[in-house]
């Protein structure tokens, strides 16, 4: 058979803004999977320990969980067609309980799966163009991106071509799939930050240069968890054509000299904490000379044979588009609160792009059914090219709807209550699965995050506090981001009882990027729901004109804040 | 131990020698790197010659001695540690060596085209296992998408291993 | 049982518990020696050395290849786990009640 003779037939229209697949990527995970089946087998015939399983066990997504196996997909930048989402959808039905949970890192994951099953699983999600492919292990994860690209006014260049071109890249990479620690990447097309790039392994961004040339900025060494770090610029005029070799130089500085003795300073912020970013860049630079970088370039051949498997939108001039929404939003004022809320400029004038908030009150943050998978599929092919997108705070996007179809897409999207008017309020609360799920957690996320959610339920008020993001985690690895929100809540573990600790002020884009600072002392579930009212109700006591909380938390520092929830106590 | 090539059980003449030199070498020592560094004048030895090299030095440091070594061994001290991985790269695209570069301490049959794709040639293998597994590794995935020593027919970013 | 003959400070005991290995699901270690799915089938040890040493001749078995994370927590009398993390692998994660093992 000839591997190369896969340009796709014409008459089946490619899914938009994403790579599809054609013979050789479904050949390849036919491969992945009978390795993954016999390593399962091996594992049951005692051939191999659970010692020696797991990393392969990881490197397919597959965790042990407090009650039962959970299996991670991968979303790749955060594009899905309609037809991958009925594919998630049936997995969630038959193979799992009916629902599955996206994470802030463009992934699903589905809490209820059986390891038996599990290759059946990844069958099926083959068929539809999905894996699990390094969700997990110590390896190159899922690469991340934009949940605006191809739709922000903004860009420069479409990320998701590169974020493919390292996906490719990274899959199965001979060289760094057994490195001291995860390794995580995003990528953006503007230089406007939406995916906060200073919290990543490598978090790039995208720049015109003197001569108007896009050009990558490279940040490295950022991360959460027990030691949270703000990245650093590693490279700020790297052409395009050279991102492989780049990223290959800085991860094989980082697998030979990264900690392999201590679990919580083998990430590679604490290796570029050590030696120093400057000495760090020294290193990546000799290697990236010594490479021969004709074999790395990513040259027009390469960039359009990832390119032409891209299906791209056909957008249309809509005549009177615009004054249709102006006119729907003036009749509807539910509508038009949602529109305010929920939704995104597109560079086409007709067009509109819509988050989904999947933030219910009395709601999982982050939960969906499987009937709501069904239904939003059907009208992201009805009324947005057939496309998804995830984004990194847990809510979905449809990316390019016709203005004047806005209001009847809410309509239907209100049947399947996914038309909450929240994003980017207080209830869109980002969440962990905490100690419901996680083994590693000390405390249970989801009933805070609930809790908060019905205290603030009333849009009104939600709106007359306006702009605020709240993370709510169960451990220090900070999954749901605590770290740089706003509100961060964390659980903590008291001779194995629930306790929180609340930190305020953090931020998680570039320009203000900051790590939120401890309140205080831990408090109980109760009690932290009522400091959480209370420094709420301060600071619209407190607030100035226009001022976000988190512009009033800066101006008056934490003190006054710490007063107020600690001093009756 | 078992030594590995091509999917294959083969001979291996190399005696590894660790603490002392002995007065008269074997036909084919691999002598560890600590002892090849005190081999004050590598110029007289007129034989087969390889070295044991540790996963956490340089790999620039082996540039003294590269004409002389026919053989380089490198460490897994577990599966899991991949530093290995890197210096076999390292070791065939800068240092541009092209002789017997092995695999020695713990891998999996799992890791068997990681490995032939960074540059190793052979793998010692503990006596009980199955070979079976290592045979079908060998040549498991039949698609990569990288750059690799063995530089595989490529499109685009795909090759056919 | 055993139980009521106890002091009050001494109403703690010893349970064992692990994730089945083929799907994940939380199993307790009975008397009669099978892994039941029901906290209140739990063999009660009434001290933690006691419980261990069991641990170490389960190892020993060949039902040990088919279970993950074995390892023994205290309960209180009632068949209640003394960690809110050992309460959820007993009674499911407290967003889904009706995923109780009783309830399915
Ligand atoms: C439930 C199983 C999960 C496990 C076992 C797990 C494990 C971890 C660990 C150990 C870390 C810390 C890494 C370090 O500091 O080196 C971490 C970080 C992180 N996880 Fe998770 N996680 C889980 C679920 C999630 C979920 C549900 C999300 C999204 C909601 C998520 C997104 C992230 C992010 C964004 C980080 C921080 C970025 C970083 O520094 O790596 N994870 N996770
Ligand atoms: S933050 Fe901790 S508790 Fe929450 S999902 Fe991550 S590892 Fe688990």
């Amino acid at each position: 058979m000839n591997h190369f003779s896969h340009i796709s037939d014409s008459n089946t229209s490619k899914a938009i803004g994403r790579y599809n697949y054609n013979d050789v990527d479904f050949e390849f995970l036919t491969e992945r999977i009978n390795q993954f089946r016999s390593q399962i087998k091996r594992r049951l015939n005692g051939e191999l320990t659970e010692d020696e399983f797991k990393p392969f066990r990881l490197m397919n997504g597959v965790y042990l969980q407090l009650n039962s196996y959970m299996l991670r997909v991968a979303i790749p930048y955060g594009t899905l067609s309609s037809k991958m989402l009925r594919g998630l959808a049936y997995i969630a039905r038959y193979y799992d309980r009916g629902y599955g949970h996206f994470t802030t890192r463009q992934n699903i994951q589905f809490h209820w799966t059986k390891l038996e099953e599990v290759p059946d699983i990844l069958t099926y999600l083959a068929s539809v163009e999905l894996h699990t492919i390094q969700t997990s292990g110590n390896c190159i994860r899922n690469i991340t991106s934009d949940e605006f690209a191809g739709v922000a006014q903004d860009e420069i260049l479409d990320p998701r071509i590169y974020a493919e071109i390292m996906r490719q890249w990274s899959t199965l990479h001979p060289e760094f799939s057994f490195l001291p620690r995860k390794f995580k990447i995003a990528i953006s097309g503007s230089s406007n930050d939406r995916i906060a790039v200073c919290f990543y392994d490598i978090g790039i961004l995208t720049c015109l240069n003197k001569q108007n040339k896009p050009v990558f900025e490279i940040w490295v060494g950022g991360g959460l968890g027990r030691i949270p770090i703000k990245g650093k610029i590693i490279r700020n005029d790297l052409p395009p054509e050279h991102l492989l070799a780049y990223l290959e130089a800085i991860i094989r500085v980082y697998n030979l000299h990264g900690s392999r003795n201590n679990l919580y300073k083998s990430r590679i912020k604490i290796l570029i904490e050590n030696l120093g970013i400057d000495n760090y860049r020294e290193q990546v630079e000799k290697e990236f000379q010594a490479m021969d970088l004709d074999q790395y370039r990513l040259s027009n051949d390469i960039m359009t044979s990832i390119q032409e498997n891209f299906g791209q939108p056909n957008l249309v001039d809509v005549p009177n588009a615009s004054e249709t929404l102006k006119k729907h939003r003036q009749e509807n004022q539910a509508f038009n609160q949602w529109v305010n809320h929920n939704s995104y400029p597109h560079f086409h004038k007709d067009y509109i792009a819509t988050i989904i908030s999947l933030k219910n009150i009395g709601e999982t943050p982050g939960d969906m059914t499987a009937d709501q998978m069904d239904a939003l599929a059907d009208l992201a092919e009805e009324y947005s090219l057939g496309e998804i997108r995830v984004t990194h705070l847990q809510n979905l996007v449809l990316g390019h709807v016709r203005k004047d179809q806005l209001y009847v897409l809410w309509q239907a999207l209100q049947k399947h209550h996914l038309a909450v008017p929240n994003q980017g309020l207080i209830t869109d609360i980002v969440c962990c699965p905490g100690l419901d799920y996680c083994a590693l957690a000390n405390a249970r996320s989801i009933s805070i995050a609930k809790k908060i959610m019905s205290l603030f339920q009333d849009i009104h008020l939600q709106e007359k506090i306006g702009p605020l993001n709240i993370g709510v985690d169960g451990c220090i690895n900070s999954c749901a981001h605590h770290h740089i929100m706003n509100i961060g809540v964390l659980g903590v573990n008291k001779k194995g009882e629930e306790f929180y600790q609340i930190k305020l002020g953090g931020f998680s884009y570039k320009n203000n990027a900051t790590i939120g600072s401890i309140l205080g002392a831990a408090l109980t579930m109760e009690e932290v729901i009522e400091a959480i009212r209370k420094l709420i109700n301060f600071y619209l006591e407190q607030r100035q004109k226009n001022e976000y909380f988190i512009d009033t938390f800066n101006r008056l520092g934490i003190n006054p804040f710490k007063e107020i929830v600690y001093a009756s106590a | 131990m078992l030594l590995l090539k091509d999917g294959e059980v083969i001979d291996n003449p190399w005696v590894t020698i660790e603490d002392h030199l002995p007065t008269s070498l074997p036909e084919y020592p691999i002598l560890s790197y600590s002892l090849l560094s005190t081999l004050d004048d590598n110029d007289k030895i007129n034989q087969p010659l390889g070295v044991l090299f540790p996963c956490d030095l340089d790999i620039e440091l082996l540039n003294p001695f590269l004409k002389k070594l026919s053989l380089i061994a490198l460490i897994f001290p577990t599966f899991k540690d991949g530093r290995a991985f890197s210096q076999a790269r390292q070791i065939r695209e800068h240092l541009k060596f092209t002789g017997e570069l092995r695999a020695t301490g713990q891998v999996l049959p799992d890791q068997y085209q990681f490995l032939t794709r960074v540059g190793f040639t052979t793998i010692m293998i503990p006596e009980i296992t199955n070979i079976e597994n290592w045979k079908e590794n060998h040549h498991h995935f039949t698609i990569g998408f990288q750059n690799s020593i063995l530089k595989e027919a490529r499109h685009g970013l795909v090759r056919k291993l | 049982m055993v139980v009521q003959n106890k002091q009050a400070n001494q109403s703690e005991y010893y349970v064992l518990t692990a994730n089945r290995l083929l799907d994940g699901r939380v199993v307790w270690f009975t008397s009669q020696e099978y892994w039941g799915i029901m906290i209140e089938e739990a063999h009660l040890f009434s001290n933690k050395e006691e419980a261990e040493q069991k641990i170490q001749q389960i190892i020993q078995t060949d039902s040990a290849r088919f279970l993950i994370d074995l390892h023994c927590t205290e309960i209180r009398n009632t068949f209640l786990p003394t960690t809110t993390r050992e309460k959820i692998r007993a009674f499911g994660p407290s967003n889904h009640p009706e995923f109780n093992p009783r309830s399915i």
